[in-house]
């Protein structure tokens, strides 16, 4: 790896570090996915795993270092990096994208009518989200249906989306592995994780879908030389 | 100027469904213990969520509190002047002898209990803002570290 590509590196790292403090006040707010997405998908997936594995470690410093959270981070960053690096060298078919945006669709729609044991101050909070992402997702599948000269963006904010899932599943799964929780407990947090989940997941395609072709245009100058 | 016609009224609607999504009326509760690094509240009525409760109570100039927002709604840092000293590790450690109602469990001993007065209070699964008022339940919020 160059000095320069070593750098680049070290910039984006900070840069996301900057942005996820930046808004963490903001509650279900936050930028990272779509500018670590854009950065994945124009340096590749080289670059894009030495970012996340720094900005994992690094954001420790700020918000401390908690063994479950670190390896969640390490390991997520790593296969986004690698998923974004992929999309950037491979656009996937519009039917990929179709058989990632139906399923979740489905299950917005299943979890909405179904309704979720979260607690009655989120309920409708939480019903909402739920038909907004169902909103998305096929608004999403209806574009890449009839967009196709469009279909890298359906694609990276398809994958955005389900990433941002895979995200607090990831968490459901390692954190009562990693502090042995009961299936009881496992199962309160599985559920209490909708409540940030939703608004992530939803803020995270919006995001995406506006911020990709400005964040990729400015990195592919800076990969590019260009000022 | 075309792309932001399409892209400001969905982002003024999604504003609009997050803004209208917030917590409901206010819970009636009354204090049982307020020393330093403990309060203990009880629901006097339905309704409402623990941070509702905590306003009321607030605005009836019974004790006072502070918090950020977060993701999981008021992280509490403060309660009647004291704070948690997070160079100490401390932070506001929230119980309730609330357990499980209509399919959702409140709370949880797995994660910890304290006893107040016999009762055994257990380890909040949500925060202020995530807790329900429910008539008789005890709230018990308490500085620990970690």
């Amino acid at each position: 790896m160059k000095p320069r590509e070593l750098a680049i590196c070290a910039v984006a790292a900070s840069l996301l570090v900057a942005v996820q403090l930046a808004l963490s006040f903001v509650a279900g707010v936050e930028l990272v996915t779509a500018v670590f997405a854009a950065f994945c998908y124009v340096f590749g997936a080289r670059s894009g795993v030495l970012t996340g594995l720094v900005f994992s470690l690094l954001r420790c410093l700020i918000f401390g270092f908690v063994p479950n959270v670190v390896l969640l981070y390490i390991l997520y960053y790593s296969l986004f990096a690698l998923v974004f690096g992929a999309v950037g060298r491979v656009c996937p078919p519009a039917w990929l994208c179709e058989a990632a945006l139906v399923p979740l669709a489905a299950a917005s729609a299943f979890f909405a009518v179904r309704g979720i044991p979260v607690s009655a101050v989120y309920k409708t909070r939480v019903s909402v989200m739920l038909w907004v992402l169902f909103g998305i997702f096929t608004s999403l599948a209806i574009f890449a249906l009839f967009a196709r000269e469009r279909g890298e963006l359906v694609a990276v904010t398809s994958l955005a989306a389900l990433m941002t899932v895979l995200f607090t599943l990831a968490d459901d799964l390692i954190t009562p592995l990693m502090l042995g929780y009961s299936r009881e407990a496992a199962a309160g947090y599985f559920y209490s994780g909708f409540i940030v989940m939703l608004p992530q997941t939803v803020f995270a395609a919006v995001s995406v879908f506006v911020l990709f072709y400005p964040l990729k245009r400015a990195m592919t100058a800076v990969k590019n030389g260009k000022r | 100027m075309s792309k932001l016609r399409f892209i400001l009224p969905f982002i003024a609607i999604i504003s609009l469904i997050f803004s209208s999504c917030g917590s409901e009326s206010a819970g009636s509760a009354k204090i049982l213990a307020a020393e330093d690094g403990l309060l203990v509240i009880e629901a006097t009525a339905d309704g409402g969520s623990l941070e509702d409760a905590l306003n009321a109570l607030s605005d009836a100039g019974e004790l006072t509190y502070s918090g950020s927002s977060g993701d999981y709604g008021l992280f509490l840092t403060a309660v009647n002047g004291r704070e948690a000293d997070l160079s100490k590790n401390e932070y506001w450690a929230l119980y309730t002898t609330l357990g499980e109602l209509d399919g959702v469990a409140y709370s949880n001993e797995e994660f910890g209990s304290y006893d107040y007065d016999g009762r055994v209070c257990a380890s909040a699964s949500y925060g202020v803002s995530g807790l329900i008022m429910v008539e008789g339940e005890i709230y018990v919020l308490t500085v620990e570290s970690y």
